[in-house]
């Protein structure tokens, strides 16, 4: 079973990507509203995947992405964001993270990108 | 990257309407603020100056709105999205107060009132008005 977490600043998301890990028998390592305490929560919960979205107040993901990656260049991180900037995307890809979701998602497309990414 | 339709067959209905409901209280505290934010500003200035903090509520809306299939208020909001990245890359743009606040007004009828409304000539303003923005 792979485990995952999940970081999101709306509620409403966050309801989905849960669904979207129970629908793929996947386990929710942890979630969290914030990118704050990303880094000590991803050190404690040592998830297979991370589900980070980007726009996130107070710490936003390529923030949170920098400090996963500096901690464990290893981790699997998957940004969430409704951003189709190239340049951005490719600034997570060059920072470590493994695939880049583009908002709005389908269950499926979300499912096997986490599929691809623990395969990688 | 690719999009498609949200919501799978066989999703439980009434997660459906509770993700509707908490999505709707979300895009309307992102509306309000928008409101609020803009209607201190009066001018392309002081617009500039806020730019930074309108893009994120409206960033928020871009990516949650079409999840709910509000197709239009996610289509104004991407609109609006890059003529606000514009501004935030290269300073004050004439006329993007009014531009972004005719957005935030169009957003909030057709998540309020009436969502079968066209958007065709907000488009076509916005297009206009910034042809290699917008």
């Amino acid at each position: 079973m792979i485990s995952v977490m999940i970081a999101d600043d709306s509620d409403a998301i966050r309801m989905v990507l849960k669904d979207i890990i129970t629908i793929g028998q996947h386990n929710l390592a942890g979630e969290l509203n914030s990118g704050v305490e990303a880094l000590e929560e991803y050190t404690k919960l040592k998830p297979d995947i991370f589900l980070l979205d980007m726009a996130m107040p107070k710490k936003d993901g390529l923030s949170v992405l920098k400090e996963i990656i500096g901690f464990d260049p290893n981790a699997k991180v998957i940004m969430i964001s409704a951003s189709d900037n190239q340049d951005t995307v490719k600034e997570c890809i060059r920072l470590g993270a493994r695939a880049y979701i583009l908002k709005p998602f389908n269950f499926q497309e979300v499912l096997d990108i986490i599929t691809q990414v623990v395969k990688s | 990257m690719t999009t498609h339709q949200p919501v799978p067959h066989g999703y439980n209905l009434a997660r459906h309407d509770e993700f509707l409901e908490m999505a709707r209280k979300e895009i309307q505290s992102e509306i309000d603020i928008l409101k609020e934010a803009l209607f201190s500003c009066t001018n392309d200035e002081q617009f500039y100056k806020k730019s930074r903090e309108i893009e994120k509520h409206m960033h928020k809306i871009k990516g949650l709105a079409p999840m709910m299939m509000q197709e239009k208020v996610g289509e104004i909001a991407q609109i609006s999205d890059r003529i606000l990245k514009h501004v935030i890359n290269h300073g004050v743009l004439k006329g993007s107060r009014d531009i972004i606040s005719d957005a935030v007004q169009r957003m909030s009828y057709l998540f309020n009132r009436d969502s079968n409304i066209g958007i065709n000539d907000f488009r076509k303003q916005a297009m206009d008005v910034y042809p290699k923005i917008a």
